[in-house]
């Protein structure tokens, strides 16, 4: 049977301020998880601060942190940014969030070549999550 | 194998849906002046040169304030509120009563309990006389405070 190399797996957003306003997603590739891998070895105090973040961006409407970056440039996708590590997202359906990709960035850019295979990465994504929302909703 | 990697994150499911820690609802105050204070920028056009200038404080040094301090002190979170004519409101509560949080939050009766809050209001007779709120903080509003902050 043919297995699907992209999942995206549904943070369970616990609510705060009331319901969550939008679903959080995590892309899964090959059965492995660079953002939760990541995030399973930052240290708790940096653990605690990216949730917060969020469950923060799923239940504020237009939640804004110094810590986050809603868009990039001119790319399609932003990050959360709690020093030096970055956990990149991108928006899709206006209620819909997914983080794609973690870096840790220790000098101050990581370069247009970075973004740019980022922005690669973050289409491909969002058509494999336009077929998985399309599948689940 | 496949399916043993994908419930190697449980534990992530776990901490997401756990009640926050005492670490993570005081990052929540933190989180929670920082949107408040650049949601009053964004709604009056300030940009943080102009509060850099407001605070006498260099632009990098306002960024760094933004971007690197982990802990905000609170006679700084003063300063920043008081040039954006605001005042800083911390309170603290008794834990709202289990009937209360059923009562707030019907999809999910276990969340978790709030016993200090913060808040920024614009002071009385100041140019913007009315109270700021969020739009979150503001359901909130009628069942405790005009804004709570700490989860």
């Amino acid at each position: 049977m043919h297995k699907k190399a992209v999942e995206f797996k549904k943070l369970p957003i616990r609510a705060t301020f009331g319901a969550p306003i939008k679903d959080v997603y995590v892309v899964i590739e090959n059965g492995r998880s660079e953002v939760m891998e990541n995030f399973r070895a930052l240290v708790p105090d940096e653990q605690d601060l990216v949730k917060d973040l969020i469950v923060k961006m799923a239940t504020v409407e237009g939640f804004l942190s110094p810590k986050i970056k809603y868009h990039l440039r001119s790319y399609n996708y932003g990050e959360i940014r709690p020093l030096p590590h970055r956990f990149f997202f991108f928006q899709k359906y206006g209620e819909d969030i997914v983080f794609f990709a973690y870096a840790l960035k220790k000098k101050r850019s990581l370069g247009n070549d970075f973004y740019k295979r980022l922005d690669k990465e973050r289409k491909r994504y969002e058509k494999e999550f336009e077929r998985f929302i399309q599948g689940h909703r | 194998m496949k399916r043993n990697l994908k419930d190697s994150y449980k534990d992530i499911d776990e901490f997401f849906i756990s009640p926050p820690s005492v670490n993570q609802r005081a990052w929540g105050l933190i989180n929670d002046f920082y949107h408040k204070i650049l949601t009053t920028m964004e709604k009056r056009k300030i940009s943080k040169s102009s509060l850099a200038e407001k605070l006498g404080k260099s632009r990098s040094a306002v960024s760094q304030m933004f971007n690197k301090t982990p802990n905000i002190t609170i006679k700084k979170m003063v300063e920043i509120a008081d040039v954006l004519d605001q005042v800083l409101v911390l309170d603290i509560r008794d834990k709202p009563i289990a009937s209360e949080r059923v009562l707030e939050f019907p999809r999910n009766p276990t969340y978790p309990t709030y016993y200090v809050s913060l808040a920024i209001e614009a002071p009385e007779g100041s140019l913007g006389t009315e109270t700021w709120r969020d739009s979150d903080a503001e359901k909130m509003a009628s069942a405790y405070s005009p804004a709570t902050a700490c989860n």
